[in-house]
């Protein structure tokens, strides 16, 4: 027992269901029925944290990722079951929550420090180590209320990790920090684990949870779905999106009967390991197979298939048509199969989709009306690159030892 | 109760921050900025001198002007308006730390009424001077003023604990009390002093008397410009009823803490 830093048995967290919050007296006495009406937004989930893990928790919107956190920081006391903690808690639940905008940042360092229960001369001792690190020299004497999110988010950090805590909670603060702070945000919390402190990070990054987390929670409508090893939690996540997605297609090209939809359909896309498992998360340099079945329900003419690879923001890195083929089909089969092959993907790590449609010669007409976003993560990468993508080079002259 | 009591001492670090937190914040950006702590009080004074002394002319009950009277009593009133004023939404004017962070809740009411506790004390140095300027004296009763401020502060701390909770639940508690304040001023011997209730009609002077804060605030006046002590027996009721009056509120407060966060 000793060595559980967080331990949460069989938790129920019920909220009131109710339209508008605090009620006028009129209200309470008039419809005091309608409040019994109640919403878990957990349903007896049970974790142990060890001290010095790396916990990540996923899950998609209202799912309860706040609220277990607010459970572990003590804010909100469960329904039923028992939260333990052992140790000094330091909570980033969201921006600045002790900030007072009429303050200025110093002011408000102080404040946010005592709040979270430090005394005073700690603060003092460490005032210019948090400045420093916030990179907030220049504005620490501003009113808060002048402040960005992201210095808001950047004090408030600092804050948080200079106060020593044994264990952190980081609620999704970091998304608002540019792209600078949060890699100084995510070495901080690096040390911290090296440090052998217990860390909870809830985060939509799947990329930085993989590299951050030793072990990851996804919670589903206030369950937990799945609790182990990070790759493996954040594929079965992401196959549940896709699905949910997919799920989400079709109703909607259901819906929309009056459109037609388009005389082919995508039955389902699966990306493939050499081994004909299927992932969705592959290392730099992996083999990749993408393998696209499809239907065809009305004659479709001198088809040809067009695969794209997008990052998730939407850049292009590369595309292929089964024109390179030369192989002209002339009539697309009532059901069939198309796989393209990568032998080596050379992407670096990153989040990317593909999109497969079915076009005709000159791409004028697509027949598809789900070509969608199928994604994938590429997680391990090569060592000192960046970018998106990987290219094969060599260095040959370095502190003028070449020829 | 006793561990919810520890825990403020053990925040008292916390608690000091807020109440100079609320105390700077009330001033800050104006021009005269902490001097205002100063000024309102004079600036009132000089309106019931002009009021009561030159256009009414009231005659004074003691050896003093009514001002000096009417400005005595309100200085305590002031303290209960601006507290159940502000301490009774301390906690939705807060929303943001009472979701976000853990801390004992109890101290943010507290701190609204040491705030404005302070603001009393700047209040009496005003009144010192005034006491000092209209030649009313000092005498050694002076020193039993502590006992008002605590009993002033114990109810006054207690009713805010008990109404800054139901106005979580009941948006409306706020407005309301805006009123009650108003009226309760009245049944208080704020702008009439106490003996001028004694006989007329029994059932108001019951009403009165009844009101614990009557003899608290009474008590400023027999012991700043009367020179007499408190009448024993009402000071003690209002002692009783300042204990009790906290009690009940602290723990009310208390009990139902938890589902703040998820209120508001
Ligand atoms: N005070 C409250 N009253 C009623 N319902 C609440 C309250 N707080 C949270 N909920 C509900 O609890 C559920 C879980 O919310 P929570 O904030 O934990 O989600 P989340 O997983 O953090 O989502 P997100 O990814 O959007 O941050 C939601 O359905 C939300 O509506
Ligand atoms: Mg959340």
């Amino acid at each position: 027992m000793e060595d559980v830093a967080i331990s949460v048995a069989d938790v129920v967290k019920q909220y009131k269901v109710r339209h508008q919050k605090g009620r006028t007296l009129k209200e309470a006495f008039l419809r005091q029925r309608i409040f019994s009406e109640t919403f878990d937004a957990l349903n007896h989930v049970s974790f142990e944290v060890p001290f010095g893990t790396t916990l990540g928790f996923i899950g998609s919107n209202g799912s309860g990722k706040s609220t277990v956190l607010k459970l572990i920081a003590g804010t909100s006391k469960p329904s039923s079951g028992r939260v333990r903690v052992m140790g000094r808690v330091s909570a980033l639940l969201e921006l600045g929550a002790g900030f007072h905008p009429d303050f200025t940042g110093r002011e408000n360092v102080y404040l946010d420090g005592v709040i979270m229960g430090r005394p005073r001369s700690e603060i003092d001792r460490r005032f210019d180590d948090i400045v420093a690190f916030a990179e907030m020299e220049e504005f620490i004497d501003a009113p808060a209320k002048t402040y960005s999110s992201g210095m808001f988010m950047r004090l408030a950090f600092s804050v948080a990790v200079s106060v020593d805590p044994d264990i952190l909670l980081v609620d999704e603060v970091l998304s608002v920090g540019d792209e600078s702070f949060q890699r100084k945000c995510l070495s901080r919390i690096d040390e911290f684990k090296s440090q052998g402190k217990t860390i909870i990070f809830v985060s939509h990054a799947m990329g930085t949870v993989r590299n951050l987390c030793d072990r990851v929670i996804w919670i589903d409508r206030g369950v937990i779905s799945a609790d182990g090893d990070p790759n493996e939690v954040i594929d079965q996540y992401l196959t549940s999106v896709n699905e949910r997605d997919r799920q989400r297609l079709e109703a909607e090209a259901g819906a929309a009967s009056g459109e037609l939809p388009g005389p082919v359909e995508i039955a389902s896309v699966k990306l493939l390991d050499r081994a004909g498992e299927e992932k969705l998360s592959f290392n730099t340099g992996d083999y990749l197979k993408v393998q696209v079945d499809y239907r065809s329900h009305a004659p479709v003419e001198a088809p040809v298939a067009r695969m794209l690879l997008k990052t998730a923001d939407g850049i292009l890195c590369a595309g292929a048509s089964t024109e390179m083929l030369d192989e002209v089909v002339d009539r697309l089969p009532a059901e069939g199969t198309v796989e393209l092959e990568i032998e080596q993907l050379p992407l670096l790590p990153g989040s990317y989709n593909i999109a497969v449609f079915f076009q005709n010669q000159d791409g004028s007409q697509v027949y598809n009306s789900d070509g969608g976003k199928y994604p994938f993560d590429v997680a391990a990468g090569m060592p000192y690159e960046t970018g998106i993508i990987h290219v094969p080079c060599r260095w040959l002259n370095w502190s003028g030892n070449g020829k | 109760m006793v561990s919810n009591l520890k825990q403020i001492v053990e925040y008292r670090e916390l608690l000091r921050t807020l109440v100079f937190r609320d105390i700077r914040a009330r001033y800050k950006g104006s021009a005269l900025g902490f001097a205002w702590n100063f000024a309102i009080p004079l600036l009132q004074l000089m309106v019931f001198w002009f009021l009561f002394g030159v256009i009414l002319g009231v005659k004074a009950t003691g050896n003093y002007p009514f001002a000096v009277f009417l400005f005595t009593g309100l200085l305590p009133w002031n303290f209960v308006a601006n507290s159940i004023g502000v301490g009774v939404i301390s906690i939705r004017n807060n929303a943001n730390m009472v979701k976000k962070i853990f801390f004992p809740l109890q101290i943010l009411p507290l701190a609204t009424v040491m705030a404005e506790f302070i603001a009393l004390l700047l209040g009496m140095i005003v009144l010192m001077a005034v006491i000092l300027v209209f030649k009313v004296g000092v005498s050694w009763h002076i020193l039993m003023l502590p006992m008002s401020f605590l009993e002033l502060v114990v109810f006054i701390a207690g009713f805010v604990y008990l109404f800054a909770c139901a106005n979580v639940f009941f948006r409306d508690v706020g407005h309301i009390l805006g009123i009650v304040v108003m009226a309760w001023m009245y049944v208080t011997p704020v702008i009439f002093p106490i003996k001028t209730v004694a006989s007329k009609a029994r059932w108001a002077s019951m009403i009165v008397h009844l009101n614990p804060m009557t003899a608290i605030v009474d008590s400023f006046h027999s012991l700043l410009l009367d020179h007499h002590s408190p009448d024993w027996f009402w000071f003690g009721y209002s002692a009783v009823a300042a204990v009790i009056m906290f009690v009940i509120g602290f723990a009310v407060f208390n009990h139902y803490k938890y589902q703040f966060e998820e209120e508001i």
